[in-house]
């Protein structure tokens, strides 16, 4: 479960470039409801993602996420948090371009110590899920879209999380490519994944299986 | 000015003067955070704040792991100084050659202590999410500091007050029978020996039980002793030689350089059976696997002594 | 498992090796250039201190007006008696200087009848067949000397002038190894009363009376004794021509070193510089990273690990380089340097001394500012706002 409470992000307080991102933000995620955030660039959306994921740290507000409070953690415990919990999906894929498929998918595992071959074994498990296992030592700048797509796609699954945070994930993509995610979301939402995707594609209008849509504009929530 | 020119003298002091200009700056940003820190606030000054404690602390970190490097390369330094020193044999010579030798030696092995504390502290207060000994490491650096300052001090005071011309004692006018370091407390050598391997089951004993301070108190008398014991007894066995009673010549090639094992063993059994004590002042907490390292550490200690004079005995059939 | 950590920092070294590579040059060369010297130094010290073994332990000299003058051989049995010493001989040699006074050569004088000198000669020359030597006047000469013989049209023997006026002629047996034509290839050696005639030295005097002490601790106390007994003689102990030998090369090495030390403080602004230049690309990696549950400590451990990793390489490298360069190729060029352009033996091959010493200066020389250098620039790297640089 997500609750946002109260939450503000001012960005260059004090100066001539103050930059109010998130004014007062509320609201509540279930476990397992996939819910839209819209808006359009500049409305705060990524903003919000990345103070979820507490990758970003708010001026003022409380983000709990599984029972626990995020949003002033320090950077060992946010680190630990992320790689646990977090599966993030950006809208430009995001890949290290000069790692192969596997190495890219591998990347949030090694700092766990884990041995080599549970490693190995998460990354193919992954993989299969993505359906990119074909790919696996292609290099990342190779790939076509559709299968940075899926090796990011992968890469978010890998560690187990409990929630997927989505950044525009289909602007980059052509319409068959972009089918073929919104599928991915409907398989994870039947395993069980939180999920929330923060985007302005109306193709995911038609997709039943989202539970709500939040609305943001200027940082703020509509209704 | 001689010495200055010798070639481990310059990069012991290049390295010494590297890893001050980084303690230095460790020193300035320890300040300001411990002016500033507020770990509630959620203010940008806050978060800059946070970012620039992962620098100091790497630094940190940077400065120790090169300071544990450093001291046996001190050891070898001051070994290589006594070819160029005339009357010196190994380097208790040097390191007597001026009243600044002892002090210096002892200071560093001190600061090695206390900068082998302050990771620990660090350790523990990385695991909490709200960073709860944070003050306690930073003031405790502002004292590691003045150390490193006084040690980087007195490291070109002795340098360079080490004169190629004036002869020094060697080892064995420094330790011998006509020496001035007699054993303590006019023990007999039997005697010594007996304290020695007492004080090192008690460590044991105490860090079984997990008594912080008795362990304390004990591991101090044990490095005492141990130091004693090693220049008086262990060593000559090592030097097969009766009369031969030095703590740094068997820092050389001819003894294998089992000087260096020896002492890190008794230092590091030391360490760790003094550091709970410290621990606990400093952040009510201790360690198990503190003790464990203390046993670990001076039984291979003991067992390195016991070792020579065993197989001496056996070779040879007769005590020295 | 740290395994996979050292895999993937590894991996990145590699992937980002165009972004290392000049600095992993210009380390090479770096350690390179000190490793040259440091192994040439050790190496010619190595040889020369062999060759200084088995120079005597104490030498007398007795002195007179503060120069030294043929000593009375009658004083041998006193010294002989000291305790600690083991052997006493007089020692015959001197200068002798060509017919024009523009060079000379050091004839020693080898007392056949001594034990010690016996060895010592059996050791240099193990073909000497002592016999055949002492039959007709002979000698055993360095190659220096060797060269003015040949210029001079001698080639099977020499005439000596004795300071009398005398001419003595002595037949060449032998020319000295190689090994030792280092300090000795203007030596002559020849039979002691030879020498004696040929330098002028009376029958009860010699130039200069050698003790073996075989105990070293034992060698400043019997110092005294032999001052207390005669005090008009000046007392040489190896221990301290030792010590000055040391003295000297430490202060050609220190010179060197002083500065070498400049360049690397001038390498490490520039490793600075160049590794404070983070482009938005590498600001990029690291946002990745972080997003995907990497903490500022792990990067930090990536990066320091990775600059560590170039470090070592540099290392490596650079002595391996500089390990061909003296013992392989001979160092050409460097040895000139050394040695001086003039006079340098044909072959000269240089005995390899490296000790753990050796490495662990070369090391803390330049692995301590490296990572000192890179701190800086890896620290900022780390805390990089990731969440700016994913946008």
């Amino acid at each position: 479960m997500i609750e946002v409470k109260n939450l503000t992000k001012i960005f260059n307080e004090g100066s001539e470039a103050t930059f109010h991102a998130l004014k007062n933000i509320s609201f509540t995620i279930r476990d397992n409801e996939l819910v839209l955030l819209k808006g359009v660039s500049g409305s705060g959306k990524s903003t919000l993602l990345a103070i979820i994921a507490s990758l970003l740290k708010p001026s003022s507000g409380d983000v709990v996420v599984e029972g626990r409070h995020v949003a002033k953690l320090p950077d060992l415990h946010a680190s630990k948090f992320r790689a646990t919990t977090i599966g993030f999906i950006f809208q430009s894929f995001n890949l290290l371009d000069h790692l192969s498929v596997s190495e890219n998918i591998a990347v949030p595992l090694i700092p766990m110590k884990l041995p080599k071959t549970e490693l190995i074994r998460r990354v193919e498990h992954a993989m299969e899920l993505a359906n990119i296992s074909h790919k696996r030592d292609t290099t990342a700048k190779n790939l076509s879209g559709g299968e940075k797509q899926r090796c990011a796609i992968a890469r978010a699954l890998v560690n187990t999380p409990k929630v997927i945070l989505c950044d525009e994930p289909t602007a980059n993509l052509d319409l068959d490519n972009a089918h073929a995610f919104v599928e991915v979301i409907r398989r994870l939402k039947q395993e069980g994944y939180t999920i929330l995707i923060a985007t302005h594609d109306t193709i995911f209008d038609t997709l039943q299986e989202v539970d709500r849509t939040i609305a943001i504009e200027n940082g703020e929530i509509l209704q | 000015m001689n010495i200055f020119l010798s070639n481990q003298v310059l990069i012991f002091l290049f390295s010494e003067t590297v890893l001050y200009l980084l303690a230095l700056i460790a020193f300035v940003g320890t300040l300001q955070i411990l002016k500033l820190w507020d770990f509630q606030a959620t203010t940008p000054r806050q978060y800059a704040l946070e970012k620039r404690a992962f620098l100091i602390v790497t630094m940190i970190q940077l400065i120790l792991w090169f300071k544990i490097l450093l001291l046996p390369y001190f050891a070898y330094t001051i070994d290589k100084l006594s070819l160029l020193i005339p009357g010196a044999m190994c380097g208790a010579g040097v390191i007597a050659a001026n009243p600044y030798g002892n002090p210096l030696l002892l200071l560093k092995i001190l600061l090695l202590f206390g900068i082998g504390i302050w990771l620990i502290v660090d350790r523990e207060d990385q695991k909490a999410p709200d960073y709860p000994f944070f003050k306690t490491k930073f003031r405790f650096y502002l004292l590691l500091f003045v150390l490193l300052t006084t040690e980087y001090i007195l490291d070109i005071v002795y340098f360079s007050h080490i004169s190629t011309s004036d002869v020094v004692q060697c080892c064995s006018a420094i330790f011998g029978i006509s020496g001035s370091n007699r054993i303590p407390f006019n023990l007999n050598t039997t005697s010594l020996v007996a304290i020695f391997y007492l004080l090192y089951l008690l460590t044991v004993l105490l860090a079984l039980q997990r008594r912080p301070w008795l362990l304390f108190i004990v591991s101090l008398l044990f490095l005492y002793f141990g130091y004693q014991s090693v220049v008086h007894f262990f060593g000559t066995y090592i030097y097969q030689l009766p009369t031969h009673k030095c703590p740094f010549c068997m820092l050389q090639k001819e003894y294998w350089y089992v000087g260096y094992l020896l002492w890190s063993l008794l230092f590091g059994g030391v360490f760790f059976g003094i550091a709970n004590a410290a621990l606990s002042v400093m952040i009510h907490k201790t360690s198990l696997r503190l003790y464990r390292l203390a046993i670990l550490f001076n039984t291979f200690f003991v067992i390195l002594c016991t070792a020579y004079v065993l197989f001496y005995l056996i070779q040879n059939g007769v005590w020295l | 498992m740290q395994s996979s950590f050292l895999s993937f920092v590894f991996l990145l070294v590699d992937k980002h090796r165009n972004k290392h590579l000049a600095i992993f040059f210009i380390s090479t060369l770096l350690v390179a250039l000190v490793s040259a010297f440091w192994l040439l130094s050790a190496s010619i010290k190595h040889d020369a201190l062999v060759a200084l073994a088995q120079q005597p332990d104490i030498t007398v000299q007795k002195m007179r007006a503060g120069r030294s003058v043929d000593i009375e051989t009658a004083r041998i049995d006193r010294y002989a008696n000291i305790k600690g010493v083991s052997n006493v001989a007089p020692r015959v040699f001197g200068r002798y200087f060509t017919p024009d006074r523009t060079h000379y050569f050091t004839i020693v004088g080898i007392d056949f009848f001594d034990e010690q000198m016996v060895k010592w000669i059996r050791e240099l020359l193990p073909q000497i067949d002592i016999r055949t030597f002492l039959e007709k006047p002979h000698m055993v000469v360095g190659e220096r000397v060797k060269q003015f013989m040949h210029a001079h049209y001698y080639d099977d023997y020499y005439n000596f002038i004795s300071p009398e006026g005398k001419e003595q002629r002595v037949a060449l047996y032998k020319a000295l190894p190689d090994s030792v034509n280092l300090i000795a290839s203007d030596t002559i050696l020849m039979d002691i009363d030879l020498a004696r005639r040929i330098l002028g030295v009376d029958q009860e005097k010699a130039t200069d009376i050698i003790l073996d002490v075989p105990n070293p601790m034992e060698r400043d106390n019997i110092r005294f004794k032999l001052l207390e007994m005669d005090y008009d003689t000046r007392i040489i102990t190896k221990t301290a021509l030792e010590k000055a030998y040391e003295n000297l090369y430490n202060y050609k090495g220190g010179i060197f070193l002083l500065g070498a030390l400049i360049v690397l403080v001038t390498f490490m602004l520039i490793l600075f510089q160049r590794y404070t230049m983070i482009n938005s690309a590498d600001r990029k990696e690291i946002a990745i990273l972080r997003a995907v549950g990497w903490s500022i400590k792990d990067v930090i451990r990536l990066k320091l690990l990775e600059s560590l990793t170039i470090a070592l390489l540099a290392f490596g490298a650079g002595f391996l380089l500089a390990y061909g360069y003296i013992f392989g190729l001979h160092a050409p060029l460097l040895k000139e340097i050394f040695l001086g352009f003039g006079n340098l033996p044909v072959a000269m091959h240089f005995t390899p001394v490296v000790d753990f010493g050796m490495l662990s200066s070369l090391f803390l020389f330049f692995v301590v500012p490296f990572l000192a250098s890179v701190v800086i620039p890896v620290w900022k790297i780390a805390v990089t706002d990731a969440s700016e640089a994913l946008k």
